[in-house]
């Protein structure tokens, strides 16, 4: 699995990942998140579109951070398109939940609708 | 189950996160040679993967890797218009009656959703376990007509 993360405009934190999300590599995910969550960051988008593979591993890691981020006022958002890997959250029941989008700007507009209604500012800190 | 043929592949990983992707390519290289779709066997990997994480997570609460090095037994048999999988350890085992019953909508973060995953994404899924016994899963998957 190789991971890349950035925060955008401020406010939005994005993850990238890459190649395969299991018991092997989840844990470094899973750390990544909880480290940016201590930080203050809520406002996730988890682009999985060059994701390979993922399990219930995954599944449970952005069930928990989507639980926090929104206990704490905040939001995820996941794109992911790989049908095999849809398949997945809609088998767990968990698709609407995540926000799972087709694509990155899909998520990230659901998000940036979300973080406006909590009038909050789009190009700036909070 | 499904009537045995004689083309048995036999792995066996330690019980360690980190050869789980190495089940998951014998996997898919076994189940392509059985005749199962790309989908099909997009399914399978995660259900052994998901056999293979919950030998990890739950088969030994206590281990000291100094003392012991569990493994994980793997076996595929291709089968009447599929392959078998058994997935076997040898750790503390369980009784399968207390297994928990995963509601769907109400995702749990722990427990219970790679069982179901296995039972989603494979045609048949017998779990044979008993406290102190290990557990053996072993499931089968049929090509898509």
């Amino acid at each position: 699995m190789e991971m890349r993360s950035c925060i955008e405009d401020n406010w939005l934190m994005v993850f990238h990942l890459r190649g395969e999300i299991d018991a092997e590599t989840g844990p470094d995910f899973r750390e990544a998140l909880e480290r940016a969550r201590e930080e203050g960051q809520r406002w996730f988008l988890i682009d999985l579109l060059e994701a390979e593979y993922l399990d219930s591993v995954a599944l449970g890691i952005l069930l928990g951070t989507a639980k926090e981020t929104s206990n704490a006022g905040g939001r995820l958002a996941v794109a992911c398109n790989r049908p095999n890997l849809v398949k997945l959250f809609e088998l767990a029941g968990v698709k609407e939940l995540l926000n799972v989008q087709e694509t990155a700007a899909a998520a990230r507009s659901l998000l940036e609708q979300a973080h406006q209604a909590a009038g909050l500012p789009q190009d700036g800190g909070e | 189950m499904a009537k045995v043929m004689a083309e048995t592949v036999e792995l066996q990983i330690p019980c360690d996160p980190k050869y789980i992707a190495v089940a998951r390519l014998v996997t898919a290289g076994v189940a392509a040679r059985s005749g199962l779709t790309i989908d099909d066997i997009d399914d399978l990997k995660v259900a052994v993967s998901e056999a293979c994480t919950n030998v990890i997570d739950h088969a030994f609460p206590n281990l000291d890797k100094t003392k012991q090095s569990p493994v994980i037994s793997l076996r595929f048999t291709p089968c009447e218009k599929g392959l078998q999988v058994e997935v076997e350890d040898y750790g503390v085992g369980f009784d399968p009656d207390d297994l928990p019953q995963l509601e769907i909508g109400k995702p749990s973060v722990n427990g219970g959703l790679g069982l179901y995953l296995i039972s989603q994404l494979t045609d048949d899924v017998d779990i044979q376990s008993a406290p102190d016994s290990g557990t053996k899963v072993i499931m089968i998957k049929r090509v898509t007509e």
